[in-house]
């Protein structure tokens, strides 16, 4: 068993200040998206729709994926497959050189993380600009997101302050969020009016009507779109619906469910490109299809990357997002992350409590903590570290099974919690920030032999 | 014989391109989950059914909610007035709403899209506004630059009173006949929250919204 997420969780809670924030922030967040949710009396019966949506979707995926390219080259847009993470590089990479296009302004997309996209073009001599002000801010920290949707909320004002005057997007230091928000949009105006390409994730692709919908509320990815002589969407092969029509449910969701916005400030639908542009959607595998499979696990493909399920869970608040060795941190990057590489993530599973408040709020009706569980299954069969586990258990199950045995190892436990140095459990990762219970001098089953006779049912 | 099956198997062990491989490989797996789920019905309940009526107030509430502020014309003939009563000065607004209103002494749509970046007003059209959540449709084909919207410091929307449905499935609803076209939703200015979760108005996109209902 790894413990990489509890490393690095620890690294995180060394600053308890900023751990503290962090987790009453999120947990902010969390309780607006309850307020706005509830101010829609349906709001139940939105979910059940999405989440039926994306599943009908799912089991006709083929179909709706050939209609929307079907549709989308009718709109004069053109289409690219990419089976992993390589080949859709490549062809990002292909389109730029083709064009001789050195510089690329990117608004949010996951999938490019997922892909390590800026990476790859980088050292092909291609600079990606990260254009949303947190994924900006974390760009020039040379960081990844550690949010979905709030990329840079594991640092301060301050933080933002000394790597804007290190880069020389401010002249003078300042920690004022106004400010710094003016001057990456001053710095970036520039740009956007500049590069001659753009690229963008996709939040919701129509099969009906062959075009995208982008969300945001800084309107970076509006300025990229239409300011840029060539376009390029990039999108997972779940990212498909039906029909436009069925927008309906997924706009009134998302940002509810995201920020506890009504709606983001952007929801733009893009399908022809204008007579000077071009217009590119690259559509990614990356092992989705595989997925498709299996049934514990495919609803994991509903996700419409809300965040909602990072900001109610009690492990991702008090263990922030790059404790997770997946660029999707939280439980539903804990549900994602081990089909990709089961070896490297298998601790992520075991981040959670099970308490299930990512089940709850999920917009789409993911059965988050259920699929949490199932991984720690599947994760046991092929880990021999579990060994000791099953041995236990194998111990367990006989000591239970014997009465006078279980009574006898209740005495000892007893005595045992007694007599242990407090330090005993600061040595151990799961006790360094718990206490033993207190111990009454008397059991319960000692108790009850005594009184449990005054209390019998009369019959 | 022996030839045609090396044939085949020759062709399979190529490498099938990437667009056949996933979507055999979609079909396979579907298969394999074994059930085939039907789009659902959706019955709307509670009080923000389609035929409930529209109430302007609480549009207006929304919008103020937005960060965007809303002035509410007599008449297309008091433009000007509401205007330079919010200091939008004649000369400083780009106005591309379809020939619909025409305002003295304002801006040519500039031909170099670096001099996008130094338009201070602009003035559209909105099709469409939304009760529930204070978002207006602005069709970009319909504009003469479709950056606008975005690029300009401060948005003014003309929306008429009539054009607001209450929810985003009237909305949906009524967009069916535009539903390959160009279009957003736009709710309120830009904002992030991405500094330490501080609100900031001004993000990328315009720094105000003034929305004129008439």
């Amino acid at each position: 068993m790894s413990h990489q997420h509890a490393k690095l969780a620890k690294t995180f809670l060394a600053q308890s200040k900023k751990a503290d924030w962090h987790d009453k922030t999120l947990w902010k967040v969390r309780k607006l998206r309850d307020k706005v949710s509830g101010e829609v009396d349906e709001f139940q019966e939105l979910r059940e729709m999405a989440s039926q949506i994306k599943k009908h979707t799912l089991t006709h995926l083929d179909e709706y994926l050939l209609q929307f390219e079907r549709k989308a080259q009718g709109n004069g847009i053109a289409v690219h497959w990419a089976r992993d993470a390589r080949e859709h590089n490549e062809i990002v990479h292909g389109l730029l050189k083709e064009k001789k296009i050195t510089q690329v302004i990117k608004s949010k997309s996951m999938l490019t993380e997922e892909c390590e996209l800026n990476r790859y073009l980088k050292e092909r001599n291609v600079n990606v600009l990260d254009s949303d002000l947190g994924e900006l801010i974390v760009q020039l920290r040379r960081e990844t997101p550690s949010h979905i949707v709030m990329p840079a909320i594991h640092l301060n004002k301050e933080q933002v302050g000394e790597v804007f005057l290190q880069e020389k997007l401010t002249e003078e230091y300042s920690n004022d969020p106004q400010y710094l928000t003016f001057r990456a949009r001053t710095y970036l105006r520039d740009k956007f009016l500049n590069h001659e390409a753009s690229l963008t994730g996709v939040n919701f692709a129509i099969a009906e009507t062959g075009g995208i919908v982008v969300v945001t509320n800084e309107g970076n990815a509006d300025l990229g779109v239409n300011l840029a002589k060539v376009n390029i969407h990039c999108m997972g092969i779940e990212k498909i619906i039906p029909s436009f029509k069925n927008l309906e449910f997924f706009i009134r969701l998302l940002a509810r469910s995201a920020t506890g916005q009504p709606i983001s400030v952007y929801t733009s639908h893009y399908h022809k490109p204008r007579p000077e542009q071009a217009r590119h959607i690259v559509i990614l595998d990356n092992r989705r299809s595989d997925r498709l499979g299996e049934e514990r696990f495919y609803e994991a493909l509903k996700c419409i990357r809300c965040g909602a399920c990072m900001n109610t869970c009690p492990v991702y608040r008090n263990s922030g997002g790059h404790s997770y060795t997946y660029p999707i941190p939280g439980p539903i990057g804990s549900i994602l992350a081990p089909k990709m590489d089961l070896k490297k993530h298998r601790d992520l599973p075991f981040a959670s409590s099970l308490c299930g408040s990512c089940t709850y709020v999920c917009p789409v009706k993911i059965n988050l903590h259920q699929q949490l569980f199932d991984w720690r299954e599947e994760i046991a069969k092929s880990d021999e570290s579990f060994v000791k586990k099953k041995y236990l258990s194998y111990f367990l199950v006989k000591l239970f099974s014997r009465h006078f045995l279980t009574k006898f190892f209740f005495g000892l436990l007893k005595w045992l919690l007694r007599v242990t140095p407090k330090t005993f459990l600061k040595r151990n990762n799961w006790g360094k920030y718990r206490e033993f219970p207190k111990i009454p001098q008397e059991s319960f089953a000692e108790w009850y032999s005594k009184n449990g006779k005054n209390f019998e049912r009369e019959t | 014989m022996l030839s045609g099956i090396l044939k085949t198997g020759k062709i399979l062990k190529e490498k099938l391109n990437s667009r056949d491989f996933i979507l055999e490989n979609i079909r396979k797996n579907v298969k394999k989950l074994g059930f085939n789920n039907s789009l659902p019905a959706f019955q709307e309940r509670g009080d923000s059914s389609l035929t409930s009526k529209v109430e302007l107030e609480a549009f207006k509430k929304r919008l103020a909610s937005v960060h965007a502020k809303v002035e509410v014309l007599s008449s297309l003939a008091s433009l000007n007035d509401v205007l330079s009563k919010n200091q939008v000065n004649a000369q400083k607004i780009l106005v591309d709403a379809g020939g619909e209103v025409e305002i003295k002494g304002s801006l040519k749509m500039p031909a170099a899209k670096r001099a996008l970046g130094e338009i201070e007003w602009a003035l559209i059209h909105g099709e469409m506004g939304v009760e529930e959540n204070g978002a207006i449709w602005v069709n970009l084909d319909l504009l003469t630059h479709s950056a606008l919207p975005f690029i300009t410091e401060n948005l003014i929307v003309l929306l008429k009173q009539k054009n607001v449905v209450k929810n985003m499935h009237a909305a949906y609803e009524g967009l069916a006949a535009k539903k390959s076209s160009n279009g957003v939703f736009i709710a309120g200015p830009s904002k992030t929250g991405d500094i330490e979760h501080n609100l900031v108005v001004g993000a990328h996109g315009a720094r105000s919204l003034l929305v004129l209902l008439y």
